[in-house]
């Protein structure tokens, strides 16, 4: 037995913030006062709040420490572990209360969400069966080999879980397809192929709980007659790669992967293949594509379900890893018990990678059927700097922003799909006010345009044409009618795109021009940005009358732009000026004589 | 036994070869085929190791 544990986040982003310096330091530290056999150090999977990593909890007690360092594990050890004092200065500081808060689960980051899916991440080392075992892992797959396939297909169906890797599609009805088409050969494929800018849920559950999948990929295996499956994940998530195979060699070792698990005559095998990083592969026929070793690519229409047709033209049964990593608690603790969770349509959790302008941001679940105000305010802690709320953008570059009045909106794959945007694998990034709808709109199309494979016309040259029309009113060449040229377009290009990715290609655009129209008309009529972020709509002035001939701007400005004698007001040569807005940011507040105006009539705008 | 897939004793049969369809369980509760507190501790044991949190097997 251990006096104390200490968690450590060993997820990617501690990572990169340090922890593996933190726990050899901690190693040492513990060793220099000799409590190395009574201290245990957990390296786990992530907690979800990045942003104030490394995160390390000591246990029993649960006090959370956070953005740690190296150099700080001396005084830690001594303070907390030798004399049982609280080091204050390490504690969570919330940026909303100002209050140091000692437990993780008061913070309200943690305190509102309900954790199903990453139930053990941040909890146990994703790297030792056996705690998986403890927290109840590998039950729900020693229930399901006692079970008939269509039990399982209804226990799944009844539990009213759908699909959580964007689409929402029932998993029940999914499963039971691939069971009732007949074959000698059938697959399962864990989609990990997370493609959606700032997106790391999927990840996280991979590198925090790898053998929820495994033992959720049997499960579906056992339910649809398979005895094989493929997870296809990035090759850009090392971390989440090393731990499944990792999990996979445990497993096997354990004899719950491999020939008559648990005596049941029941074989199964998983495979790992790395994807490339196209983000069009998170398309199933493109997916399969991929692993079949060919270009990954939708496959042109009309096609075949891959749930009859699939790998290597086998039916296949393709789910996303949050799906597949709940099923084992679905069977173990009842289908019940998963509906409970979540709304009248919706059942279960979601789980959303909130960034962007909040207070508090990083990977959280909530309940289905959550208000959106709760998230933003509750989990996020609302919008930092005094600023406002402006729209949220969810469901990644397939999905749409949402204005203030749906900050009351049940959050669910059917409600957001109502509003304009899509629930998706998980995206929520929430903008302030100094953001510019009409340059979101276009940051996400120019993502999907580059990922477009290019088979089919509409999307390929349709976003490319929706693309350009977003860059003139961004660069202060819109014209009269390029909102409903915008329109026109989209319309075209979800009607004629053969695959998803085209299919909601133009969500951001629509989604803002039905919210925010009026931004769109001020910059096409009036070349005028509100938020400021549309370099080409904006300019600097020096107020003649404020400036007192200082000289701050003119020495610090990159391009040599101003001019003016000592103590006498000075100009901004427009030719030379790269609106970099260092002048701006320079000048004293006792001043402040340097303006940013926009639109036709330069007016100023306060930043 | 320090890990669950090390018999606790030799009437502990489970191997990827000849598995035992009771051995999840058996690992939590056990052991199921035979009568011993020694090897109900030893199960305990590796429970209590990683349990470092109330909350922890209250899952």
């Amino acid at each position: 037995m251990y006096e104390k544990q200490i968690l450590i986040c060993a997820g990617t982003g501690c990572i990169s913030s340090g922890t593996m310096d933190v726990s050899e330091a901690l190693e040492e530290e513990l060793k220099k006062h000799n409590l190395q056999d009574k201290v245990r150090i957990i390296l786990s999977g992530c907690h979800g709040f990045c942003e104030k990593g490394p995160i390390f909890i000591v246990y029993p007690e649960d006090i959370f420490y956070c953005e740690v360092t190296a150099e700080d594990m001396p005084e830690l050890v001594e303070e907390h572990l030798v004399n049982g004092n609280t080091v204050d200065r390490l504690l969570y500081k919330d940026p909303v209360t100002g209050d140091s808060i000692t437990s993780h689960l008061e913070i309200p980051f943690y305190k509102y969400q309900q954790r199903v899916i990453l139930r053990n991440c941040g909890v146990i080392d994703p790297e030792n069966i056996d705690e998986y075992i403890i927290r109840g892992g590998y039950m729900g797959l020693r229930k399901a080999l006692n079970m008939q396939s269509p039990d399982i297909i209804d226990a799944i169906k009844s539990s009213g879980l759908r699909g959580l890797g964007g689409a929402g599609f029932p998993a029940g009805r999914k499963w039971e397809t691939a069971y009732k088409t007949e074959s000698d050969k059938k697959y399962v494929i864990c989609n990990a192929d997370e493609g959606d800018p700032g997106a790391f849920m999927d990840r996280s559950v991979l590198e925090g709980d790898p053998h929820s999948v495994l033992e959720g990929l049997m499960i579906a295996g056992k339910a649809t007659g398979s005895d094989e499956a493929y997870v296809y994940v990035r090759a850009e998530y090392p971390l989440a790669v090393r731990r499944l195979r990792k999990a996979i060699a445990q497993a096997e070792e354990y004899g719950l992967i491999g020939e008559n698990i648990l005596n049941s005559g029941f074989n199964f095998k998983i495979n790992v293949k790395e994807g490339a990083g196209a983000f069009v592969c998170g398309e199933s026929t493109a997916l399969v594509r991929s692993i079949e070793g060919k270009r990954g690519m939708p496959q042109p229409l009309p096609r075949p379900r891959t749930t009859e047709v699939g790998l290597w033209k086998k039916p296949t049964l393709l789910n996303n890893v949050k799906t597949l990593s709940v099923v084992p608690q679905i069977i173990d603790k009842g289908p019940d018990w998963f509906a409970s969770y979540g709304s009248e349509n919706c059942r279960g959790t979601a789980v959303f990678a909130l960034t962007g302008k909040t207070n508090r941001s990083g990977l959280i679940e909530v309940p289905m059927g959550i208000e959106l105000g709760k998230i933003i305010y509750d989990i996020g802690g609302g919008i930092p700097g005094g600023r406002s709320f402006k729209a949220v953008q969810t469901g990644g570059p397939s999905g749409g922003c949402l204005p203030e009045s749906k900050l009351d909106l049940n959050v669910d794959f059917d409600t957001l799909l109502e509003a304009g945007s899509m629930m998706g694998s998980g995206g929520m990034v929430v903008l302030d006010d100094t953001t510019c709808m009409v340059d979101v709109a276009r940051y996400f199309l120019d993502f999907t345009f580059e990922e477009s494979c290019g088979q089919c016309i509409p999307c390929r040259l349709g976003t490319q044409q929706m693309l350009q029309v977003l860059n003139d009113i961004c660069e202060g060449r819109g014209r009269e009618g390029d909102i409903e040229l915008l329109l026109e377009l989209g319309e075209y290009i979800i009607k004629g795109s053969i695959c998803g990715l085209g299919k909601t290609a133009p969500n951001p655009v629509l989604s803002t021009i039905r919210y925010f129209r009026d931004e769109y008309e001020l910059h096409i009529k009036d070349k005028h940005c509100s938020a400021l972020a549309c370099k080409e709509l904006i300019s600097f002035r020096i107020d003649q009358e404020k400036c007192k001939g200082c000289g701050r701007c003119r020495k610090d400005c990159p391009a040599g732009a101003i001019s003016g004698e000592k103590k006498e007001p000075h100009v901004i040569d427009m030719e030379k000026c790269t609106k970099c807005g260092v002048c701006y940011e320079n000048c004293p507040d006792k001043f402040s004589a340097v303006e940013i105006v926009t639109g036709k009539e330069n007016i100023p705008v306060h930043s | 036994m320090e890990r669950f897939i090390e018999p606790c004793c030799d009437k502990c049969v489970h191997s990827r070869e000849n598995p035992c369809e009771k051995f999840v369980e058996c690992r939590l509760t056990g052991p199921l085929c035979h009568e011993s507190e020694e090897c109900a501790r030893k199960r305990k044991a590796i429970i209590e190791k990683y349990s470092h949190s109330e909350d922890y097997l209250h899952h």
